[in-house]
């Protein structure tokens, strides 16, 4: 298990969502006492995301921190963000990604639901090559660790051959060797109060060639409390805020930014834990919420105990990806779960949008009774089947009279403009884990029921048969409870259409991490507890990932997608999305990189629905690559520590009237380095870019070619160690597009980051932003924006 | 040769070189315990390393363990036990002496850990490879009970005596040894919970000593 855990751990490629391509090359390691910085490239489709969130904790704990990533700078496509040395405490550290998507979805990459596991990251003195000499003497079996934590190492079988002057001993990623007692042939470190259960701790020392040699990662679990009170709690207090005053641009443009409104969020995480026996509350209050999406406002309790788990309030069960998952839950949750029998049950109130009094522009919201439950037979280690039921049925009386009943003042009629639904779902999964071939892989299947209109009530019994042609088999009112048939059921007779289907296997051999993954969706399977699979596609998605131990990495991702799965459309599109990337690490500190993207969308006639239609072919192709050389030694100072160059050619185009006819070649390089210096605790980060965008071929909508360069330099002075951060970042992108003039986007941010005491952040910027039109000074307009953030974790 | 007669000839060579070196480390304590060095009280706690001619001293209701820098032996003082510790590197492992002034000593060294000697009055109790308690009140007076392994004792005459596991034997002041089957109600209930600790769910057993056909006793266990 350990093995495939580890396989799926180091997908750093792969496909979540059809279209939407994610990179992440994992630094997995990080050196102590200095920050990290991740991203995630999103090669296309990136204007559908709306927000990628970092969450991130220490490995084996529950709980976690969020952090927002910064937006791509203009020209790239990468979602950065930092975690400061003292947010990542030198500790061994898990991490994903939080997706939000312009349309309200939500996701984890890795997602857990599908198998993905979160990345790891840990300190470069908790990796490396082991010396069996160095020997822990204080072991679990011999020291009590209780109320205390005790680190005795000996390393007498190699004391001739290592300085005692040059050991180092690193617990928890901190360098304590000030602290420990240290002779030629053992030692020792005692920490009379320890803060956590998990301690690990690295020996290091010279050998007399000046190699460096170190123990392996020793880890001991400590009751922090010495058994005296056997309670443990632990969780967080955050609060999270966005001020803005806007000054609109004095002459009205159609496309002028809205003012942006204030917001402002605060959540809360408890948890408890006695013996076997673990509690969480969790609770979020957020002035952004939308009512549409989900029950405003999050709370949470939940009880753990051994094999049971209860879960009270809002929460998003993850049963089944085809049934039910992804979306918030407001009623309870519970679970089973033995060696070889699982169950997992849950009722409550989802929402769903819908528009209110039949203005298309008004929405409101129904409340949707939610039922949902999962057998599950086996074990995660060989071969485990799933049963999942889910039911959403929309609350009629949810919704005000006014807002789904019309008068109409002409005919005098009365007319329901809006329509509750019922949707039942079942899927059965079966997956095999074969840990000896580091193999995992699975199937699942799902149909579903779903009536668009359950106003009219279920169908008379003499009515389906008149409907069906002599179908008697059932009474439809006998089923109103459990689900409503009528004629508005899509169909009225479940097929096919009604099915969705996936499969999957992930492996990994010979150094190549495989991901394959396939999805057929009918055109009118409707799983309302989902965030809904696209209709009527079929989708292949294959990745491979390989790698020459930390030198050499290259990596692919393959996705095929079509509509029209059952014929019924006249035409037939297809999708077709190709990427490749390497990485060759040189002499340790240099890397180069090359990419190549290519994404095909085209359409075919279906004759045999099509005939007669006039059909409309369409191509549109989007390629591009890229090249790059970086280099990255963080032991360097004053001359920067990290350089990146890259380069990008790509060309879009398209030949269809739907789409409009056009090429856009583009180009761009970027450059990007960071410095620090040495004792002085100054950190410096530029970034610049410039771009060009050619229009060559536009008939039927205006040219739009442009150049744009771009700086962002962003400087930080670390003060009292560590404890505070102040920062000041400044950017200027100026275009200029053809026909439209010069344009100058400029953004200064002064902020403060500071850890006043253990587990404390404080986080407030102040950051002005400056839309400057050249040709015309009246379309100027202004945001200023203080945000603050305060989190406490105890 | 395997790893441990390798790892313990290595540490045979570097300990040879060592000065100031520590040779063991207290690895838990309770009650009140008094380590001396150099006539000098000094304060400990556990995970304090020892050196040579450390004076460990335990009070009525105390204990304290202590575990070697070969990690392969450990002991444990019961209460009102006073000792002294040394050690020095030898061909076959690292030798280790212990001077036991008074009280009970419970010993466990596994194999490949080189000598091991507690002397007491004008006697000694030596091995490779056991676990054993010994208990003295000082007069040339003693008790031992061996748990596994072989012990050789020596008496202030220099006769020596072999004792092997499930045996337990009196020494006289004069140097006489009477051996006997050793017996778990021979032992104190402080010593009781460290030699043999008893899980919760291992407190439904009883141990029978019976001979088998060719006399020798063998102890079976039955569990319920």
């Amino acid at each position: 298990m350990k093995k495939t855990s580890l396989i799926l751990f180091l997908i750093a490629l792969t496909s979540f969502l059809p279209g939407i391509v994610a990179i992440h090359e994992p630094p997995r390691t990080y050196v102590s006492g200095s920050s990290v910085d991740l991203s995630i490239e999103i090669p296309a489709e990136v204007e559908t995301i709306a927000k990628i969130n970092l969450c991130y904790g220490p490995r084996g704990e529950t709980g976690y921190s969020e952090k927002t990533m910064d937006s791509p700078l203009p020209g790239t496509q990468a979602f950065t963000v930092r975690l400061q040395p003292q947010e990542l405490q030198d500790r061994e550290l898990q991490y994903w990604f939080d997706f939000e998507l312009t349309d309200g979805s939500t996701f984890s990459y890795p997602d857990e639901a599908l198998g993905g596991e979160p990345y790891t990251l840990k300190t470069e003195i908790q990796s490396g090559k082991e010396d069996v000499g160095f020997v822990l003497l204080s072991t679990e079996e011999d020291f009590a660790q209780k109320g205390e934590y005790v680190l005795v190492v000996s390393y007498f079988a190699i004391a001739d051959q290592i300085d005692p002057a040059t050991i180092e001993v690193w617990v928890n990623g901190r360098n304590v060797t000030s602290l420990a007692v240290i002779t030629e042939n053992l030692l020792s470190y005692r920490d009379p109060k320890p803060k956590t259960k998990n301690y690990e701790a690295v020996v290091t020392a010279l050998d007399r060639q000046g190699k460096l040699i170190k123990s392996q990662v020793f880890t001991t679990l400590v009751d922090p409390k010495g058994g005296r009170i056997k309670i443990y709690t632990w969780g967080g207090v955050n609060f999270a805020s966005n001020f803005h005053r806007y000054r609109p641009q004095e002459e009205y443009e159609p496309n002028q930014p809205e003012d942006p409104k204030n917001s402002y969020a605060g959540w809360l995480d408890f948890n408890i834990r006695y013996k076997q026996l673990k509690l969480n509350l969790n609770a979020l209050h957020s002035s952004l919420e939308n009512p549409n999406r989900q029950p405003i406002d999050r709370y949470c309790a939940g009880l753990q105990l051994g094999f049971l788990t209860i879960q009270a309030g809002d929460q998003i069960p993850q049963l089944s990806p085809l049934a039910m998952s992804n979306k918030t839950i407001r009623g309870l949750y519970g679970s089973l779960k033995g060696q070889y029998i699982g169950l997992e049950l849950t009722g409550g109130e989802m929402v769903r949008k819908t528009i209110a009094g039949g203005d298309p522009d008004t929405y409101t919201a129904f409340r949707q009774q939610a039922l949902g439950g999962k057998l599950s037979l086996g074990t995660e280690r060989g071969l485990l089947m799933s049963l999942t039921l889910a039911r959403n049925r929309d609350v009629i009386n949810s919704l005000n009279p006014e807002d789904y009943i019309s008068y109409d003042p002409e005919t005098a009629d009365t007319l329901f403009v809006v329509a509750p639904q019922d949707n039942l779902v079942a899927s059965f999964d079966t997956r095999i884990n074969i840990p000896a071939l580091n193999t995992n892989l699975g199937v699942e299947v799902a149909g579903s029921l779903y009536n668009r209109n359950t106003w009219p009530g279920p169908i008379s019994a003499e009515e389906i048969s008149q409907y069906l042609n002599g179908f008697d088999y059932i009474d439809p009112a006998d089923l109103a409870e459990v689900f409503v048939i009528n004629r508005n059921m899509e169909p009225i007779l479940p097929g096919l259409p009604n099915c969705a289907a996936r499969a999957w296997l992930r492996t990994n051999f010979l150094n190549n991490i495989i991901s394959v993954d396939a999805t057929a969706t009918g055109p009118v399977y409707h799983a309302l507890s989902t965030w809904g699979q696209k209709p009527d596609t079929k989708t292949v998605t294959f990745s491979d990932m390989f790698n020459i131990g930390r030198s050499f990495y290259l990596s692919g991702v393959y996705i095929w997608q079509q509509d029209n799965l059952f014929g019924t459309s006249a035409s037939t599109n297809t999708n077709r999305i190709w990427h490749l990337q390497g990485t060759l690490r040189l002499l340790k500190y240099f890397s180069l990189r090359g990419s190549y993207f290519n994404s095909d969308a085209t359409n075919d006639e279906n004759t045999a629905v099509g005939e007669g239609l006039v059909f409309m072919p369409c191509l549109r192709n989007s390629h591009y690559y890229t090249v790059g050389a970086g280099f990255n030694n963080p032991r360097v100072d004053y001359l920067p520590y990290f350089c990146e160059l890259n380069y990008r050619n790509g060309t879009d185009f398209s030949n269809t009237i739907q789409f409009g006819e056009y090429r856009n070649s583009t180009n761009s390089i970027n450059f990007s380095l960071l410095s620090k210096f040495g004792r002085i605790p100054l950190r410096l980060q530029v970034n610049a870019s410039l771009a060009t965008l050619a229009n060559d071929l536009s008939e039927y909508i205006p040219v739009l070619s442009f150049n744009y360069i771009s700086y962002h330099a962003r400087i930080s002075y670390s003060l009292f160690k560590d404890k505070l951060i102040p920062w000041l970042q400044y950017r200027r992108s100026d275009y200029n597009i053809a026909n439209k003039g010069d344009k100058c986007n400029d953004f200064l941010s002064l902020g403060l980051e500071a850890f006043p005491w253990k587990n404390m952040s404080v986080n407030t910027s102040l950051n002005r932003m400056t839309n400057v039109d050249k040709s015309n000074s009246n379309l100027k307009h202004q945001t200023i924006t203080w945000s603050l953030t305060l989190g406490q974790r105890f | 040769m395997n790893q441990k007669h390798i790892f313990i000839a290595l540490a045979l060579l570097s300990t040879s070189l060592l000065s100031a070196a520590g040779i063991a480390v207290v690895s838990g304590n309770q009650g009140k315990c008094i380590l001396r060095r150099a006539n000098k009280s000094i304060k400990y706690t556990n995970g304090t390393i020892l050196e040579s001619n450390d004076v460990l001293e335990t009070e009525k209701k105390s204990g304290l363990a202590l575990k070697f820098v070969d990690n392969l032996t450990s002991m444990h003082l019961f209460s009102s036990t006073q000792i002294s510790i040394d050690s020095k590197a030898i061909i076959s492992g690292l030798s280790k002496q212990v001077e036991l002034n008074k009280g009970s000593l419970y010993v466990k060294q596994l194999p490949g850990s080189g000598t091991l000697n507690v002397a007491f009055d004008q006697s000694k109790v030596s091995s490779d490879a056991a676990s054993f308690l010994i208990r003295t009140e000082g007069g040339g007076k003693a008790w031992i009970s061996v748990f596994s392994g072989t012990v050789t004792f020596t008496n202030k005459n220099g006769a020596i005596t072999t004792l092997e596991a499930g045996r337990s034997a009196e020494m006289q002041p004069r140097g006489q040894v009477k051996a006997n089957p050793a017996k778990d109600s021979e032992l104190t209930a402080e010593e009781l919970a460290v030699v043999k600790p008893t899980p919760e769910h291992d407190k439904r057993r009883i141990t029978v000593p019976m001979a088998n056909n060719q006399g020798q006793i063998k102890y079976v266990e039955f569990a319920w």
